[in-house]
């Protein structure tokens, strides 16, 4: 009886594991990457799924127009693993990679920071990308957003669209680009509106939306009139509970003025394509890695997208303080300095 | 500190969270109050949910009826408890192996079956909730009302089904056998009722209603389907039912407890005290461990806990 129990067990964890392969998902981006004598590989390795219209579908469709730009002189194949959310899956997927002999391994997120260094050392022949991070190597670049200067500009329009003169914003944890986006957020929203208030909200989880609709809906209930989220999935429901309640909300990462047109005001976007393109350029040419990639106002690799169905809402005020702050940015007339060294309180 | 921000209707908004946070958690404990009470421990609660918040959204996007997606999450949920059985009482295999095997199933199969099902989107798909519910006469008492009486149906439903799970548990003959099976199988075997059958029967309501806590989040709450978008509640749940030690009463405490806890660590971060956020976000777990240690010890699980039944002693 006891052997048989062992061997249905067995049996039925076998089925489980091919049937889910642990969670991750892998796509090919081509239907079928034909792996080509000098093609470049890259491993595309994202936190959450390639369509959450946020931080990873941002990186997708960069690394896609990346292959595409760089189609003509050189066949980039790229492929993409999806949910290596725990941090405990997230080497023996670096790993598989390198192994496999990958040109550059992409780990998009934080958390990849201290795998990606422990991995890179036995690989020195892989390059490696980490997507936001401080710790750097010969074979590994960090590639970051300046969160900062695009959440400042979503603080100026909230700051100078409250009525209530409370703004609040919502992200998953206090790290980061996250923590930069939060605090500039406030300076922001203070630059054009001294009166302000600005609420400010982490879930502690990337994937608990209903966690986060609540914070939104708390935030609201204080009096809130004008939220920004710095995305992910919960930034979706963010924008969930702005619609239910009337509330203008903003978005983050992804063009997200379509997912709640009535509401979504601008959203701040990334555009990291010519930035990958940019990398694997320098990897091709031995120059890649030991330094920081960014995208900012200044290399459009983020931008302000305004939702036009709203432009009644943005007045000319509004779109020249934008304008300002950006430029400001751009010419660099415009520095908020060390955000890392502002406290986020609550 | 904004302390200006704390008005009679931000604390209203509190205590409602409370109980809108508390109404998954709550289903998916009664379901496992059934499965413990038979003597199965399923581990695989969180996965279930996530496979009910999934088939729910299907249900009710295709046929664009809530109540259909309702009874598809219930059903789906009730198919994975009947896995779990199998599991279990047929293949007599370790409980907590299989459990979490389940989880690690339903996490992994409502991802692939979502992306195969709508692909790569640039818009999530949606639908709309159910509408809240205002109960006449009883939602303009002032503080109760707001608190108690403006929710949607799901929630009003799952309070009813505390009562319910009690006199099912307590005052009927099937209750009585589910409550026998955990205690003492080889007495309920020897009254000519069949054991397997009873277990089965119990961890499929527990599946049912693990799938309905599930597709609450999607029907009650966002009218969207999320990836790992239960973030632990299923375990959450298992914990509830410990403290509630195996009653659906004290079930009902326990989930409020969590809302509760759950409720102000938002409020506390809204209202900017200088604690750190990773801190407050701890809050609702600090509890649900003390409270855990403090009961567990006085908790007495059902004799035949997570042993499965061999007929006349045989192995």
């Amino acid at each position: 009886m006891h052997k048989k129990s062992v061997f249905l067990l067995f049996l039925v964890l076998a089925m489980l594991l091919a049937a889910c392969g642990g969670g991750a998902v892998e796509e090919p981006v081509a239907e079928e990457p034909t792996v080509g004598e000098d093609a470049y590989r890259v491993a595309l390795i994202l936190p959450g799924r390639a369509d959450d219209v946020s931080w990873n579908q941002a990186a997708f469709e960069g690394m896609n127009w990346a292959k595409e730009t760089l189609g003509a002189n050189v066949q980039v194949d790229v492929t993409v693993v999806e949910q290596v959310y725990d941090v405990a899956d997230i080497e023996p997927a670096l790993l598989d990679y390198a192994q496999q002999g990958y040109d550059m391994v992409v780990g998009h997120g934080f958390q990849f920071q201290e795998p990606i260094l422990k991995v890179a050392a036995d690989y020195p022949d892989v390059h490696f990308a980490l997507g936001t991070g401080f710790k750097l190597a010969p074979n590994v670049g960090v590639y970051d957003v300046k969160l900062g200067d695009g959440g400042y500009v979503m603080g100026i329009i909230a700051g100078m669209l409250t009525e209530s003169n409370i703004i609040g914003v919502i992200g998953g944890l206090d790290v980061s680009e996250i923590h930069r986006g939060h605090v500039a957020f406030k300076l922001g929203a203070e630059s054009v509106n001294p009166d302000v208030t600005v609420l400010n909200s982490f879930v502690g989880d990337f994937n608990d939306l209903s966690g986060a609709k609540e914070a939104a809906l708390n935030q609201i209930n204080a009096g809130a009139d004008v939220l920004w989220q710095s995305g992910d999935g919960i930034g979706i429901a963010v924008l969930n509970a702005c619609a239910e309640q009337d509330v203008i909300c903003m978005g983050n990462n992804a063009n997200q003025n379509d997912i709640e047109p009535e509401i979504t005001v601008a959203s701040n976007v990334y555009a990291w394509g010519p930035m990958f393109v940019q990398m694997i350029q320098e990897s091709q040419d031995g120059d890649y890695g030991d330094k920081h990639y960014w995208i900012d106002f200044a290399n459009e690799g983020q931008q302000t997208i305004w939702n036009e169905g709203l432009s009644d809402l943005i007045t000319p005020e509004i779109e020249a303080k934008v304008e300002e702050a950006r430029q400001g940015f751009v010419d660099g007339t415009l520095d908020l300095g060390d955000l890392d060294a502002i406290e986020i309180e609550g | 500190m904004n302390t200006e921000l704390i008005t009679a209707s931000f604390i209203i908004g509190i205590l409602a969270a409370s109980i809108r946070l508390a109404t998954p958690l709550l289903m998916a404990a009664l379901g496992e109050i059934f499965t413990e009470r038979a003597g199965i421990l399923n581990l695989g609660v969180e996965g279930i949910m996530l496979m009910g918040a999934l088939s729910g959204f299907l249900g009710a996007f295709w046929t664009s009826n809530l109540w259909i997606g309702v009874a598809v999450g219930m059903l789906t949920g009730a198919l994975f408890g009947l896995l779990m059985g199998f599991m279990s009482i047929t293949a007599k295999t370790n409980q907590v192996v299989a459990g979490l095997g389940i989880t690690i199933f339903g996490s992994g199969l409502s991802t692939l079956l979502f992306r195969l099902t709508f692909g790569l989107r640039t818009t999530p798909p949606s639908l709309d909730i159910f509408p809240t519910l205002r109960i006449p006469l009883l939602s303009q008492i002032p503080g109760i009302g707001p608190v108690l009486f403006e929710h949607n149906i799901l929630v009003y439903l799952t309070l009813i089904l505390v009562p319910v799970s009690s006199f099912f548990l307590y005052r009927t003959r099937l209750g009585l056998a589910i409550r026998a099976v955990g205690e003492s199988p080889d007495a309920v075997d020897t009254r000519g009722l069949n054991v397997s059958l009873v277990r089965y029967l119990s961890v499929m309501i527990g599946g049912a209603l693990a799938g309905l806590g599930g597709s609450y989040l999607v029907l009650g709450s966002l009218g969207l389907f999320w990836t790992q978008m239960t973030a632990g509640r299923g375990f959450i749940a298992i914990a509830i039912v410990v403290f509630s030690k195996w009653d659906p009463a004290r079930a009902l405490l326990g989930a409020l407890v969590f809302g509760l806890a759950s409720a102000l660590q938002i409020s506390l971060q809204t209202l900017s005290v200088p604690i750190a956020s990773e801190l407050l976000l701890m809050l609702p777990y600090i509890i649900t461990i003390v409270v855990l240690v403090s009961v567990s010890r006085r908790a007495e699980f059902p004799s035949a806990f997570a042993v499965p039944y061999y007929r006349g002693g045989e192995k």
